[in-house]
């Protein structure tokens, strides 16, 4: 029977919450040491290129998500990208939906399909974007 | 296909960094494009009480479930099948609906997670590849 190991840590580089003690495999006595033997065969994976143009770069903390994707050709859709960047002129939407059309908020309010709705009255060849624009630390656990 | 962080101060922490994602919900009024936040620890994707007419749902009392965030608080919800449109695919998922207006859009695990492969890249980007 094929044995699973889950029992490595998650990369560094992941956000992800540590898996459930519920959802961990172990592989039984022995069955690691198989694993770890084909590991070591494996050849040594290439490291990452730091260079600005190399196809595998990361944007830097330097450079804004904005210019990332420009440079990748804007597969990203406006909306995203402005309501990633969280300008200012978000902060008076906070606990409010709110549709945007490219960097504008066109309609704000308490329900999110009637300000669907009455966007898409004002630009009827357009099509907004909802979203929510959460309160102040509002999504992260309270420090008490 | 990639996504970004929200990028935020707070007053606790300096820089705040949410993962956001776009995906779209076929509704009453065709594709509706949602900005959500993706949450990893949430089991099922969430959208405010409005979508209820929107998805033309008819609501019985004994479809009415209790879900829990952080804390006590409890969070009616309705969970219903809707056809979703994430990172160039489209698939039917269930989602949970909550009976309130004032929740902010979660993309969870639940039929979602399990389309891609997710990587985060803590801080930089989300990348979403097919499973």
């Amino acid at each position: 029977m094929r044995s699973v190991c889950c029992s490595r840590p998650p990369p560094a580089h992941t956000s992800l919450p540590a898996p459930s003690p519920f959802l961990q495999f172990h592989a039984p006595t022995g069955g690691a040491s198989a694993i770890d033997a084909r590991r070591s065969r494996r050849p040594a994976r290439p490291r990452r290129s730091t260079h600005p143009q190399a196809t595998n770069h990361i944007p830097s903390q330097t450079q804004t998500i904005h210019e990332h994707y420009a440079k990748r050709g804007g597969e990203m859709h406006e909306e995203l990208k402005w309501f990633a960047s969280f300008p200012d002129e978000l902060k008076k939407f906070r606990g409010k939906h709110i549709a945007i059309i490219g960097t504008e908020v066109v309609a704000s309010g308490d329900n999110a399909i009637a300000i669907l709705k009455d966007a898409k009255k004002k630009f009827p060849t357009k099509n907004p974007v909802l979203a929510f624009v959460p309160k102040e630390d509002a999504l992260i656990l309270q420090v008490i | 296909m990639e996504f970004p962080y929200q990028k935020e101060q707070s007053r606790l922490f300096g820089n705040i960094c949410r993962p956001v994602a776009e995906f779209e919900v076929e509704t009453e009024l065709g594709w509706t494009p949602v900005l959500a936040y993706i949450d990893s620890g949430a089991d099922i994707t969430l959208l405010p009480m409005s979508f209820i007419t929107a998805l033309d749902i008819h609501i019985e009392e004994e479809d009415i479930k209790d879900i829990r965030g952080i804390g006590d608080g409890k969070l009616p919800i309705i969970v219903k099948r809707v056809r979703m449109r994430l990172a160039g695919k489209t698939f039917n998922t269930e989602v949970a609906i909550a009976l309130i207006e004032d929740v902010p859009f979660l993309l969870g695990r639940e039929g979602v997670f399990d389309q891609f492969v997710i990587c985060f890249r803590k801080n930089r980007t989300i990348r979403f590849e097919d499973a």
